[in-house]
């Protein structure tokens, strides 16, 4: 039986829609993520789920029980705040006790709960340190630990990273995805930040204007995505213009060149479509490479190289082959082909490249949103998608 | 940023030495200050209770009042007024705050803000000629409320009293109150109630282990404020009284001012007496206020 589900949720704050029409079930022990821009309702469905926020329409189940009508205080869940919200008047030790006490669950039992959580999340030394005297990990670590030590049904996670650098980011992450491992807790994490999603999650919940866009695991939202806000939203994404010949045969052309692709229906003949393509999918033609007829091929000065680490990230200006060609990039705009580290010495700054649009591993929509040429976001950096200037 | 280098930071020892001194001149204005307004009257003060304004001989004799049951009057009578006003003023001050912030409304916290300022500060003769025209023997709410049916200085009410005062007081005391207790009401912050719930606290236990300790620091210290206030406040008592209540300031004045009771040195060692009262009341807000500010940093 699943641990939790969310059945039809909606909350509207006067004009503005929240949440719309929210359905996800949650299994025992599973982690996953609510990933999606900034204001798409991913703390609202979690206040909802938590209690403090009524839905206007939908349900909470939580082990086979409707909670939708029970106070925060009586749904047993727990919870970690954006800015963590330790009590300042407690040391870390009376914060994990807290709901301990309120529990009032006996002295020893609880010394050895505390002692237990406070070692598990490497606190031991600042058990009697009041939030003020500690760093902003270890104020996290304690309010995770604070949130665990009732044993909740659920735990709600909403951005509880964002406050910290980004080296202890990427600790705490792996940290919390082990505890909540090792002690199965179901999990839910908000976060904007999706290799933080990508990296720890078993599910990961697309979300886009208050509605779900998709759910998969972050392979599939990645590899897979099957909605185009997914695959611009998530990871870098190359977005190359080519024109509709033929959307009943899947026919799109490109400078000089005709390919089939599949994903046209749908839309217009003669209308400017965009191929969605991520970075490390560009193949960089070497001097012996050839193309058949049937590949696309872009082609552009190197301007800048942004080292990633295994791989190097290879930002172009495309030189179209022909004037006035509708599909080559627009001028402002450059496209990313991301190499392994090893090779970057080939394509210096000012040189040559030439790449094959891999058409199979291809994404067509249309170009209604109309950005235009390439959008791209890190997967390293996180945050939203951002076309390259 | 300045032009300032980052290898002038590091600079010489005769470098430091200049930045000291610079540091010194622009502290000159406020240490002129102090001594001027602060120090100097403070030690002649002291000077002068230790000596007969008469003959200029050392002696204690100015602070005989201590001793003597009838000379303490004007002290119990300032300390209960002012512990009146100030548990008044406290309370009532406490629960508007509360409500204002409740209110979610900057607007409204802007609005209570800048009338809590000015309404702290209006006192003195304006005041207490309002609340002679108000509720005075023949004031206009005394009148309406005789002919209501209530009398209220038949019932034993008067104005001049420590009660009446304590009402007049309790006008400036409140919007005192109100914005003292304001920055940290406003500080405290709405996930941890969210927090003490989801953990399953009911609103009473967030309010006993969370809110209200947090909150009495700021609490006790906006009450010695309040306390040193009223002990120090002289113009609307005197405006009201003419000067005929026994209370520490109005006494050290008619001691100055005086004909009959003419005595500088005793109301130099009166105003230590009062001193002392002031300085423990700032002096335990300055403790408390560095703990809260720890608590309520946002
Ligand atoms: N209490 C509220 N009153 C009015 N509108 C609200 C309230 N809470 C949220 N909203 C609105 O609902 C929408 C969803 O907000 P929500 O906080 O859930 O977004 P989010 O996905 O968590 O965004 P972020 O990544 O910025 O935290 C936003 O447009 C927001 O302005
Ligand atoms: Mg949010």
């Amino acid at each position: 039986m699943s641990r939790l589900a969310l059945g039809g949720i909606s909350k509207r704050f006067g004009e503005q829609v929240a949440v719309r029409d929210f359905n996800l079930t949650v299994e025992d022990g599973e982690l996953v993520s609510f990933l999606g821009p900034s204001g798409c309702g991913k703390t609202t469905t979690l206040r909802i789920t938590a209690g403090f926020e009524s839905p206007d329409m939908g349900s909470i189940v939580l082990d086979g029980v409707d909670v939708t009508d029970l106070p925060p205080n009586r749904r047993g869940m727990g919870m970690v705040f954006q800015g963590y919200a330790l009590f300042p008047n407690m040391t870390a030790a009376e914060n994990v006790d807290f709901g301990l006490s309120v529990r009032k669950r006996p002295a020893a039992e609880r010394k050895a709960r505390i002692a237990e959580l406070l070692e598990l999340f490497g606190l031991a030394h600042v058990a009697g340190s009041y939030p003020h005297q500690m760093s902003g990990g270890q104020q996290q670590r304690v309010a995770l630990a604070r949130a665990v030590a009732i044993q909740p049904g659920v735990l709600l996670l909403d951005e509880p990273l964002s406050a910290v650098d980004a080296k202890v980011r990427e600790e705490l992450r792996t940290e919390i995805r082990r505890m909540q491992v090792q002690m199965g807790i179901t999990t839910i994490l908000v976060t904007h930040d999706q290799s933080e999603a990508l990296s720890i999650s078993d599910r990961v919940v697309v979300m886009n204007r208050g509605a779900i866009e998709e759910v998969g695991t972050p392979a599939q939202i990645y590899a897979e995505p099957r909605s185009a806000f997914t695959a611009r939203f998530i990871g870098a994404m190359n977005e190359i213009p080519v024109r509709i010949v033929s959307a009943a045969h899947g026919l799109v052309e490109r400078g000089e060149r005709r390919v089939t692709v599949a994903g046209a229906t749908g839309l217009a003949d003669g209308e400017l479509a965009l191929l969605l393509v991520r970075p490390e999918s560009l193949e960089p033609l070497g001097p012996t490479s050839g193309t058949l007829n049937g590949d696309l091929t872009m082609a552009g000065q190197v301007e800048v190289q942004t080292f990633l680490g295994a791989t190097t990230r290879l930002l172009v200006r495309e030189v179209p082959t022909r004037a006035g060609d509708p599909t080559a990039l627009p001028p402002t705009q450059r496209f990313a082909v991301d190499i392994p580290s090893a090779n970057a010495g080939r394509w210096p700054t000012g040189s040559n490249l030439s790449v094959k649009i891999p058409v199979g591993v291809s994404r067509l929509i249309a170009d209604r949103s109309a950005p235009g040429g390439v959008l791209s976001s890190s997967a390293t950096s996180g945050g939203k998608a951002k076309p390259y200037a | 940023m300045s032009a300032t280098t980052p290898a002038s930071f590091a600079g010489t020892p005769a470098a430091a030495k200049r930045r000291g001194g610079r540091a010194a001149i622009t502290l000159l204005p406020f240490a002129v200050l102090i001594s001027l307004f602060l120090v100097a009257p403070t030690l002649s003060l002291i000077w002068g209770s230790f000596h007969d304004n008469k003959t200029g001989v050392f002696t204690f004799e100015n602070y005989s009042y201590l001793q003597h049951p009838l000379d303490l009057v004007p002290f119990k009578n300032s300390l209960e007024l002012s512990l009146a006003s100030t548990v008044v003023g406290g309370l009532v001050g406490l629960l508007i705050a509360q409500a204002i912030v409740s209110s979610r409304r900057p607007i409204i916290q802007e609005i209570a803000t800048t009338f809590s300022s000015v309404a702290a500060n209006f006192a003195g003769v304006p005041l207490a000629f309002a609340f002679i025209a108000t509720l005075g023997a023949n004031g206009l709410l005394t009148r309406q409320l005789l002919n209501a049916g209530v009398d209220l200085y038949g019932g034993g009410f008067k104005l001049y009293s420590v009660l009446g005062l304590t009402i007049v007081y309790a006008y400036w005391e409140i919007p005192l109150m109100v914005l003292v207790m304001l920055p940290p009401l406003q500080a405290m912050k709405p996930a941890w109630r969210e927090a003490a719930e989801i953990l399953g606290a009911s609103r009473w236990q967030y309010l006993r282990s969370v809110a209200i300790p947090i909150l009495m620091t700021p609490f006790i210290s906006s009450l010695l404020l309040l306390y040193a206030n009223a002990f120090g406040a002289y113009a609307t008592a005197y405006g009201l009284t003419d000067g005929f209540v026994a209370l520490v300031p109005i006494q050290i004045s008619n001691l100055i001012n005086g004909d009959i009771s003419f005595d500088p040195g005793q109301a130099d060692a009166l105003a230590i007496g009062l001193a002392v009262i002031m300085v423990v009341c700032i002096g335990g807000r300055a403790i408390l206020e560095r703990r809260s500010a720890r608590w309520l940093a946002r």
